[in-house]
């Protein structure tokens, strides 16, 4: 209910066709995530492992996003997931899904390809780096001041990629027993700018149809 | 002329059964043992006296660097030959090499480990090398030679050279130690065993029991390696099944356990910029 004036705010300028008034797609990955941190065993039999995987477990590419070491590492990523949901779902449950589904498969194969050193892999960012690109995205469509929003997440998640590509982290690698896989993050990204150009082509689609 | 005749014939009788007899008993004494080894234990603990260490948590920096050596022998008459070491060596670096988290492996000259050196020898290694975990590779050999009931046959001279009346048996052990220098803890070990037996001729002994004991070493090398690839799978497993018994540190950004994370810190960011955003475009 606290999100309804973001929601509402955000889906004022530039309505679609499905669009929700309840956000309930960024209200159930709220609810998975905190669930699957709470459960004790359950992230165990979700998260990214490679052995498991190898061994036909295959669904663990994208359960992983689902999984947090620790409810530290799980705020972070949740707390901009929540907020970046909030922002693009009213423009539809349903592109909010295709995202979060497209982008859950992008990074867990790209860890799976491009990270042959992680054996395990946990944690929303990717996923949620997908969802905070499409949301800009659609943002900056819509001009105006969302422009301006829109210019300054996509500044700062560039900034972000650039700065981990380089070896730049916020804490120590070590120190609680994992380590930023920055290309989850670039994956994540090249899904949600991939959205925006999808979303794009579709709309003008369907502006078509009726003439 | 007879009767001197018959003395010299009898005389020479006599010294050639004297010949004979005194040859069977130098043959029926002729067990024998040879023996060759080089202890793990001498070496790390060279004097019994001494307290044993308080063992500390491993911490596994991963990739590892690993420094592999042959365990010195006091006497260097019976120690096994430097070519042998060094292909021994080489075969156990092979199966170290095919794994993900070791970066490198540094084979350590035998001369520059001390016998009964201990930790301080292996402290030395480590300053010298910078590898915290390093594979100390020992042997133990025994042969064994006993004489059959076809050794009868030397007392025809001729048999000595064709009959193979020594029974040879060569039992081996080799033993690969992995210990993590820090902490003085012994990560995990992979033995291997064989025993040959075989025959020789008294003249081609010492070449049958050189040869027997170049195949024993081969067949117990083989079997500590088969047993090494079965040792690493375990000691993986208690790795990741024990996080109190060993603590893993990622060196390089590529290790086992990935995240994606934002952080508290760029996570509250974004947040608050994408919220603050949306709620300042939202204004009329």
């Amino acid at each position: 209910m606290e999100f309804a004036p973001l929601t509402a705010a955000v889906s004022a300028p530039s309505p679609r066709r499905g669009a929700e008034s309840w956000p309930r797609v960024t209200l159930a990955c709220i609810a998975v995530l905190s669930l699957v941190q709470a459960i004790p065993g359950l992230g165990e039999g979700l998260l990214f492992d490679r052995d498991a995987i190898r061994q036909g477990e295959f669904w663990r590419v994208v359960t992983a996003h689902a999984v947090h070491y620790s409810w530290a590492h799980l705020s972070g990523n949740l707390a901009v997931l929540a907020v970046a949901g909030l922002w693009v779902e009213p423009r539809g449950s349903r592109a909010l899904t295709g995202v979060l589904v497209a982008a859950s498969v992008a990074v867990g194969g790209a860890v799976w390809m491009f990270e042959p050193g992680i054996v395990e892999f946990a944690g929303a960012s990717g996923v949620t780096v997908a969802v905070i690109v499409y949301a800009a995205g659609c943002a900056w469509r819509d001009g105006g001041r969302a422009r301006w929003v829109a210019f300054a997440v996509l500044l700062g998640v560039a900034a972000k990629l650039v700065a981990e590509s380089n070896g730049w982290h916020w804490r120590d690698p070590t120190a609680d027993g994992f380590v930023v896989v920055a290309s989850s993050h670039m994956a994540g990204a090249v899904i949600g700018a991939l959205s925006v150009v999808a979303s794009s082509v579709s709309g003008r689609v369907l502006r078509r149809e009726p003439a | 002329m007879i009767r001197q005749s018959i003395r010299s014939s009898t005389r020479l009788l006599a010294i050639l059964s004297t010949l004979a007899v005194s040859g069977c008993v130098g043959m029926w004494d002729g067990y024998s043992q040879r023996h060759q080894k080089a202890s793990v234990v001498e070496y790390l603990y060279p004097d019994a006296k001494d307290p044993v260490t308080e063992q500390g948590v491993p911490v596994l920096k991963l990739p590892m660097r690993v420094g592999l050596a042959f365990v010195p022998v006091a006497g260097r008459q019976d120690a096994m030959p430097e070519t042998r070491q060094a292909e021994i060596l080489e075969r156990v670096a092979t199966r170290f090499r095919s794994l993900d988290y070791v970066k490198a492996i540094d084979i350590i000259p035998s001369a520059y480990l001390t016998a009964r050196g201990g930790f301080a020898n292996l402290e030395q290694i480590r300053s010298m090398y910078g590898v915290d975990t390093i594979a100390l590779v020992s042997y133990d050999q025994k042969q064994f030679t006993d004489q059959g009931v076809a050794s009868l046959s030397y007392w025809t001279i001729v048999g000595l050279y064709v009959v193979p009346g020594e029974k040879n048996s060569t039992h081996t052990m080799v033993d690969t130690v992995v210990m993590h220098v820090p902490s003085r803890k012994m990560l995990f070990r992979a033995p291997g065993v064989s025993q040959v037996k075989g025959l020789a001729t008294p003249v081609n002994l010492s070449e049958q029991l050189r040869a027997d004991s170049e195949a024993g070493f081969d067949q117990a090398v083989d079997k500590m390696i088969g047993n090494l690839q079965t040792q690493l799978v375990a000691f993986e497993e208690r790795v990741k099944a024990s996080p109190e018994e060993f603590k893993v540190v990622r060196t390089d950004g590529s290790g086992a356990r990935g995240g994606g994370d934002f952080g508290p810190w760029v996570g509250g960011l974004f947040a608050v910029l994408i919220a603050g955003g949306a709620w300042w475009s939202s204004r009329r």
